[in-house]
């Protein structure tokens, strides 16, 4: 009864309202507030939305339940609410949101404590929360959208969080025009929508998509995909608008956790998902959405395995795993690709804070060559990262390893090659992973001297949440036990509703069975390649204890690696530079000639004037003869001519 | 009387500071501008979201020719009207710290203009139309052309020629439609009148480029805009306010009035060509921002782009874009108007408008880097701020009436961030200058401007209704006369 | 037929005046004749039209309009003399006097019936003309101007008594209503009609400046004293019109589709003439001589449509024409006059004026005023003289001349502007003016008007 009455109230409000209300309150008494109360204020509200979804969890009885708060944009028949609806994938990404933010929130107490801006910070991550909860919760895709770009604002605002330096504000502006040009996609989607279907509500899209008269592959669902996913490419960092993501990692490391690893660019996936009837009618979109996934993530691993700085590898290892996601939703293993957003939450933020702990220890260090043997100096962080380093790896039983193991699968069904691209993009990320974790922790240190007396473990505010998650990334893959290992498949149960109204328009998209004996053979075959990459990676870091090389000697391909495939040289060759051009081109030249007509319309008039000036002469003759003229025309016009 | 009193009370408040002594003149403007502003929004509670006029008056002017002095507010009307008188008063408060040489005629010329823009948008006679319209102009012209920059003379007379050869064109139209209706008392210029005539498909396409030229030059679209950059550069920012924050939207305002209703064949045949010109202004004048380093010319030009948008939504002909356009029109003058003011702000305390001279503002100046960014993010159309609301509704109206225009128009939600946060970036962000070494923190009557800017942001950005609402019946029911 | 009786008279008593050596009086008595004149003018106002003199003068509402036009720009020239009449000739008597006979010239061009009194009307007009633009008898461009005018007026004055002839040989008859009546009988009339109009036309746009018989205009207008610019260009070309009106409407309007053409053509000619030379000139006063070929453009464009509007037309543009004219000559001359030491070029140059805003507030805003008027801007004058032409253009449908003229305003906010901006916008190195009160009063005046018609046009646009 309570939890009922709880349902129908407005408590659910509060989930976003209250990281509003904290970025209300930070955000104007952000110099006035003491340090730890903003902290308090702006983990508190955090928190609060956390606990409220857990109740939410509690009370939901497997129905979509719609929250309307106001008519927000009314036209003609249009009518945009602002409102709030609660299913089992928002629960899924509300836990994930408010769980894993809670935790960042708490961790950012301890990493922002010596930063002059952490009011500033608080009431920006809150203000984030707020943005990414509407997203989730929104029952339309407008209110999607406003949380999509509200994101996007607000990871803008954090990357550039240290504004003095140049560099970040360049990386915050870049990671926000980026996500623009995904935004016009998902604008233009909305568009057609609203032309297709008449409304912008999820419940009456996907019933009128699903009502038949859509067929499979339908062009115009075909094109509304596709510019959805086009919104998605952007904001999850998918090829060729993902170029921002590593440069992102210019932000506080809880950032880079939160944002740019958990939850704001899994916000593509989110939308798949939750659109996931308009793409099963689209399986030529999904074709796309499979390939480009595919792709990114085995150019983000490669790239990966070159990099030196901690959180560019990570920002590459979340790129590549963006673009696994993205390879289960195109093969229509949407349950799949929601499994992996959670697991990756977890071990990945673990990752970044874990590295967020390694750079505090080392005052502000980075690059990995210049660390080492931090094992000692930092236990809880080096086991906590240990763990989620198998995690991600897809050791068992790690979370990581089911779904990843899950989505391959699927994949395996789909297409057998498209599977051997994926194996072979998951022992990289292993092999990159342990690099990473052995050169970082292991071996000697190689640090200054004042760096390594400084070395220090971090504060219980930081740790805590290490352990929680470093819990969770060990036990996550538990809520999708597949039945090959005798598990219960909750997750998959759990989502299953969803998915109701995709298998009934485009039922061969979930057809086929995998003999239990497949899945073992796939289960050991990427543990065993994964177990293969760590041992060549030990070889290398810890028998051998190599050192990555200095930046100069770096030659061949792997020089390429490291550049990132010269792909930020190329768009700034392609785009940049050329719209610069082209802006002052027509600054220059374009106005200038259109201003030529204009202009020249003044210049005519007084060219004319001054030679109209010299039939002035002065002379009577000249006049008397002008006149003679006159006359003479006038009537030889009348009287000769007409 | 309530729409007269709109009219009149500026231009009484004008006389009575002309004739004030200069040290006193701003403090009567800000009082008369803030009694108009009390007037509108009794107005406004009072007004019934229907299709009709309200609060009429008539009085006969010109008998011979058919000339009434009359008006009334619709919905239209009255967003325009409430922008109106809205942003005087701040622009007036906005010149407090900035002493202007003969300040009672300056301040005179800011409430005339502001009773010729009442004029504009409340007259229901097309002829009373056109004098507001051509009235509007004088008194800003002497603003920007005597208290403007150094190359102001040859600037501003450019514009004023412009917008004159553009607007006799109209007057053409106006006189032509005039002699097309009939009624018991001869011929009437009551622009309802107008509404019921039907012209054959040429004469409209005559009639449409008459009325397209004096609108396109005052809004302006491209390729009539060349005036607009040097003329709000060299303009003094309150003249530059009352420009891009309320005239250009007579020429929305005129479209939406004129062309739509009156010519529909006219924009059948032409409808398309207005858009894609529009559009391209949108591309064209973004591109252009990028690269700018006056800061009031890079809003210039942006704020040229914001306006092609505009008119692409009402040549678009769709509720939607309509509606757009009538919301954008309220967005894009509070959000410009703050903006060029916190040019001024930045000026007047560094002495220059060169982005790559500014930097690091924010480490003096938290709260205007906090307004900048409110006002920026609603220029660049961020979800629940106005800027959003407006640009939402009129790509979808573009994109109703044509796909890839639609298309191509949004790329103004990607280069207006490319302009925009290179602006902020370049002021606000990074080290400070030594221009910006000791950079003053707002003084009230600055906050005083921002705030009430800044509010109204996020109030169309949060609840956009409480002012479509107010327009859809006058909206829909013109563009029922399109569809006929 | 008082004003003509009673100028005559008072004329010679005027004249009269000037042998009692009192000077002093010579001012205010013609002002008082003028006045006394006016109200005669309009004494028979509600009077239905009427014939005087054997039908040879004719009488209405729209006579006494033009008229009345006429009788108040002399009265306000006429009150702007003082101090620079003396100045510029020592008989000051005559020129009184001449003026009064040259109104009477103007009112019989605008009363005429029968053709004789046309030629009498113009020539009494154009020979006071010739005698005043020569009155700065030591002024060499002066004298040039006036034997210019002579010699060119004559000419003119040729070819109109050669039309005139050419009429009466195809007619019979001199007479205006004749005329009509023959024409309208004569659904085809002979070549030798059309070539007597045609003639007789181009006499009388001799004497309006329509291009391309304006050469004269600029030279004789720069080189005459200020204030009898004034005068040619505001009652010369108001009778002219009204003679030229008259004519058309009352005699020829039967063979509109004959003439119409070479009207369209000669109002082009003459807009693009006034507009487009006057861009380049520095002198304002000769710019205001190309000025004043512009608005005979305007006044030809509602001649050429010949619609029901037309009359009024001309009547309202006259006079918001001819206010504005006195206001900028006023201007000009009382700058010329107070910072006297400069040569004769700058003091009648833009340049003049540079600096006015500030020093002398009352004079920029006169000037700006009537250049507002003549640029045709709204809450002005001038914008219904041109609105209530464009109508009547619009009213007859010939769009294409409607464009060009719609084309020629722009230029012409160009050049008026120039002199705002002077005013306003550059800075000037003018000393103190002392603006004489009876300057003040007339200056005062034209400006009120200019805008009271601005603001209520049918009080004058509702009389005829």
């Amino acid at each position: 009864m309570e939890i009922e009455q709880f349902m129908n109230s407005s408590l659910l409000i509060l989930i976003p309202l209250l990281p509003l209300l904290g970025f209300i309150i930070n955000g104007i008494g952000f110099r006035h507030l003491p340090k730890n109360l903003a902290g308090v204020i702006g983990s508190a509200t955090a928190l609060g939305a956390f606990a409220i979804s857990i109740l939410a969890w509690n009370g939901f009885d497997g129905q979509p339940q719609l929250v309307k708060l106001f008519d927000w944009i009314s036209i003609g028949q249009l009518n945009i609410a602002f409102s709030f609806q609660i299913d089992q994938l928002s629960l899924l990404m509300l836990m994930v949101v408010t769980g894993v933010g809670s935790l960042i929130h708490i961790y950012s107490v301890g990493y922002m404590s010596h930063d002059e801006g952490f009011g500033k910070f608080f009431a920006f991550l809150n203000l984030f929360l707020f943005f990414m909860l509407l997203l989730v919760m929104g029952s339309n895709y407008v209110i999607m959208f406003i949380g999509w770009e509200g994101v996007g604002l607000c990871s803008y605002l954090l990357i550039g969080f240290w504004n003095k330096v140049t560099n970040y504000n360049n990386a915050a502006r870049k990671a926000f025009i980026m996500n623009r040009i995904g935004d016009l996609g998902f604008l233009l989607g909305i568009f057609m929508i609203i032309q297709t279907f008449g409304s912008v509500e999820y419940l009456d899209v996907f019933s009128k998509a699903a009502n038949g008269s859509f067929s499979v592959n339908d062009s115009v669902i075909i094109i509304i995909t596709a510019l959805l996913f086009v919104g998605a490419m952007g904001k999850s960092a998918q090829i060729p608008l993902y170029t921002w993501l590593p440069d992102a990692m210019a932000g506080p490391t809880p950032v880079s956790a939160l944002i740019h690893a958990a939850t704001m660019v899994t916000a593509g996936i989110y939308m798949v998902i939750r659109s996931n009837v308009l793409y099963s009618l689209a399986p030529a979109t999904l074709g796309v959405v499979g390939g480009i996934g595919l792709l990114t993530a085995v150019v983000a691993a490669s790239i990966g395995l070159y990099q030196n700085d901690i959180k560019k590898v990570l920002a590459y290892s979340t790129v590549s795993q963006l673009g696994y996601m993205f390879l289960a939703l195109g093969v229509g293993a949407y349950t799949s690709a929601m499994f992996h957003v959670m697991t990756h939450a977890f071990f990945k933020a673990l990752l970044f804070l874990g590295a967020g702990s390694v750079i505090h220890a080392m005052s502000d260090e980075q690059d990995i060559r210049n660390m080492g043997g931090l094992r000692k100096h930092l236990p809880v962080t080096f086991w906590t990262f240990l763990i989620a380093t198998l995690a991600i790896s897809g050791i068992i039983p790690f979370a990581g390893f089911f779904s990843k193991d899950e989505i391959l699968a699927h994949v395996f069904e789909h297409n057998k090659i498209m599977w051997g691209i994926g194996l072979v993009t998951s022992m990289m990320t292993a092999f990159y992973m342990f690099r990473l974790l052995f050169v970082t922790f292991f071996g000697k240190f190689r640090g200054t001297h004042e760096q390594e007396h400084h070395l220090h473990e971090s504060p219980a505010s930081m740790t805590i949440p290490l352990v929680i998650l470093a819990v969770l990334s060990a036990v996550g893959g538990l809520m999708n036990i597949p039945h090959a290992l005798h598990g219960g498949e909750s997750l998959e149960h759990f989502m299953a509703p969803l998915f109701e109204l995709s298998k009934q328009v485009n039922p061969d998209l979930f057809e086929g069975h995998m003999e239990h004996s497949t899945e073992y053979i796939l289960m050991g075959v990427s543990v065993g390649a994964a177990v293969l990459s760590i041992l060549f990676a030990y070889n290398l870091f810890i028998s051998r204890n190599t050192v990555p090389a200095a930046d100069k000697d770096v030659t061949g391909f792997a020089k390429v690696l490291q550049n990132k495939y010269y792909v930020d040289e190329l768009y700034e060759a392609v785009f940049v530079n050329p719209m610069r051009k082209l802006s002052n081109l027509l600054y220059s030249f374009g106005e200038f000639l259109i201003d030529v007509v204009v202009n020249g319309a003044g210049r005519l008039v007084q060219i004319s004037a001054g030679r109209m000036r010299l039939l002035q002469s002065g002379e009577t003759g000249f006049y008397v003869f002008a006149m003679v003229i006159g006359i003479v025309v006038i009537l030889a016009w009348n009287f000769l001519l007409k | 009387m309530l729409t007269l009193s709109l009219i009149l009370i500026p231009l009484f408040a004008g006389v009575v500071s002309l004739i004030t002594k200069n040290n006193s003149a701003k403090q009567l403007a800000l009082i008369g501008a803030v009694v108009e502003l009390v007037i509108a929004i009794v107005v406004y509670t009072q007004f019934q979201p229907t299709a009709s006029h309200q609060f009429g008056f008539s009085y006969p002017w010109i008998k011979s020719a058919g000339i009434a002095f009359a008006g009334g507010i619709d919905g239209i009307s009255l967003l325009l009207v409430m922008l109106t008188a809205f942003l005087t008063p701040l622009i007036i408060l906005s010149t407090f710290r900035q002493p202007y040489k003969n300040a009672s005629t300056f301040y005179a010329l800011i409430l005339f203009m502001q009773s010729a823009l009442m004029g504009v948008f409340t007259a229901t006679d097309a002829f009373l139309f056109y004098l507001f319209f051509e009235a509007a102009l004088i008194p800003v012209y002497f603003l920007a052309a005597v208290w403007g920059g150094e190359n102001r003379i040859k600037v501003t007379f450019k514009f004023f020629v412009y917008t004159i050869f553009g607007s006799l064109f109209m007057l053409v139209a106006l006189v032509y439609l005039y002699y097309q209706t009939t009624s018991p008392q001869g011929h009437t210029s009551e622009i309802s009148a107008f509404y019921k005539l039907a012209l054959d498909a040429q004469k409209q396409g005559w009639i449409f480029w008459a009325f397209f030229i004096a609108f396109a030059i005052k809004m302006p679209v491209f390729p009539f805009h060349t005036w607009q950059p040097d003329t709000y550069t060299e303009s003094p920012t309150p003249a530059t306010m009352l420009l891009a924050g309320i005239m250009l939207k007579m020429g929305v305002y005129g479209v939406i009035r004129f062309i739509l209703p009156i010519l529909p064949l006219g924009l059948q045949s032409w409808g398309t060509t207005a858009i894609v010109l529009s559009v391209i202004g949108i591309v064209y004048g973004s591109i252009i921002a990028i690269q700018q380093r006056d800061m009031k010319r890079l809003i210039a030009y942006s704020s040229f782009a914001h306006v092609g948008l505009m008119s692409a939504g009402v040549f678009s002909q769709t509720l939607s874009g309509v509606q757009g356009a009538l919301i954008q029109m309220l967005a894009h003058g509070i959000n410009v108007v703050g903006l060029f003011f916190i040019v001024e702000i930045i000026f007047s305390r560094t002495k220059t408008r060169n982005i790559e001279q500014l930097g690091g503002i924010t480490q003096r100046t938290p709260n205007l880097t906090v307004y900048f960014m409110i006002l920026m993010l609603g220029s660049v159309a961020l979800p629940l701020t106005n800027g959003f609301v407006g640009e939402f509704l009129l790509l979808r109206g573009v994109y109703e009436s044509n796909v890839w225009m639609g298309a191509i128009a949004g790329t103004t939600i990607i280069l207006g961030a490319v302009y925009m946060l290179r602006l902020f970036q370049k002021s606000m962000f990074g080290n400070k200058s030594s221009f910006t070494e000791h950079f003053a923190d707002l003084s009230f009557s600055e906050r005083a401007v921002l705030l009430p800017l800044t509010i109204m942001v996020f109030w169309m950005g949060l609840y956009p209704n409480s002012f479509l609402k107010l327009t859809e019946p006058a909206v829909s029911n013109l563009l029922q006369m399109i569809h006929y | 037929m008082l004003p003509i009786v009673l100028l005559s008279i008072l004329g010679l008593v005027v004249l009269f005046l000037g042998f009692q050596k009192s000077k002093n009086l010579l001012l205010p008595a013609t002002l008082l004749v003028l006045v006394v004149v006016l109200v005669a003018n309009f004494l028979n106002w509600n009077d239905a039209p009427s014939l005087y003199f054997k039908s040879m003068l004719f009488e209405n509402k729209l006579t006494m309009s033009f008229s009345g036009i006429v009788l108040l720009s002399a009265l306000l020239i006429v009150a702007l003399t003082r101090g620079f009449i003396d100045d510029e000739s020592a008989q000051p008597a005559e020129y009184y006097a001449i003026m009064l006979f040259s109104v009477v010239g103007a009112i019989m061009m605008i009363g005429f019936e029968n053709l004789i009194m046309l030629f009498l009307g113009v020539e009494i007009l154009s020979v006071s003309m010739y005698v005043l633009t020569g009155s700065d008898k030591k002024n060499l461009r002066s004298n040039e101007a006036a034997l210019k005018y002579f010699l060119m007026g004559a000419f003119a004055t040729g070819i109109m008594l050669f039309g005139m002839a050419l009429l009466y040989g195809a007619t019979g008859s001199f007479n205006v209503t004749a005329l009509k009546a023959y024409v309208l009988t004569n659904p085809t009339p002979s070549v030798m009609l059309y070539a007597g109009l045609l003639m007789l036309l181009i006499g009388m746009l001799f004497k309006v400046s329509a291009a391309p018989f304006h050469f004269w205009t600029p030279d004789v207008y720069d080189g005459a004293p200020t204030i009898f610019t004034a005068f040619m260009s505001t009652i010369v070309k108001t009778a002219g019109f009204a003679a030229i009106y008259r004519l058309l409407s009352g005699s020829f309007s039967g063979i509109y589709s004959f003439w119409w053409v070479t009207m369209a053509a000669i109002t082009v000619l003459t807009l693009l003439a006034g507009n487009v030379t006057a861009v380049y000139q520095q002198s304002f006063k000769r710019m205001m001589a190309y000025s004043s070929i512009s608005h005979a453009g305007y006044l030809l464009l509602s001649l050429t449509a010949l619609t029901s509007q037309s009359q009024s037309a001309i009547v309202f543009y006259s006079l918001a024409y001819s206010l504005a004219t006195i206001s900028a000559f006023g201007v000009l001359m009382v700058l010329a006059k107070e910072t006297g030491v400069r040569s004769h070029e700058t003091a009648e140059s833009f340049e003049a004026f540079n600096g006015l805003g500030k020093k002398n507030p009352l004079l920029a805003f006169v000037l700006t005023v009537s250049m507002l008027s003549l640029a045709g801007i709204p809450l002005t004058a001038g914008f219904w003289g041109k609105f209530f032409v464009f109508s009547s253009v619009v009213e007859r449908g010939i769009t294409w001349l409607l464009i060009v003229a719609v084309f020629m305003s722009a230029i012409g906010v160009y050049y008026y502007f120039r002199a705002i901006i002077a005013a306003y916008m550059r800075e000037g190195e003018l000393g103190a003016i002392k603006v004489p009160t009876f300057y003040r009063l007339v200056l005062i005046a034209t400006t009120i008007i200019t805008l009271f018609l601005g603001l209520f046009p049918d009080l004058l646009r509702g009389l005829v």
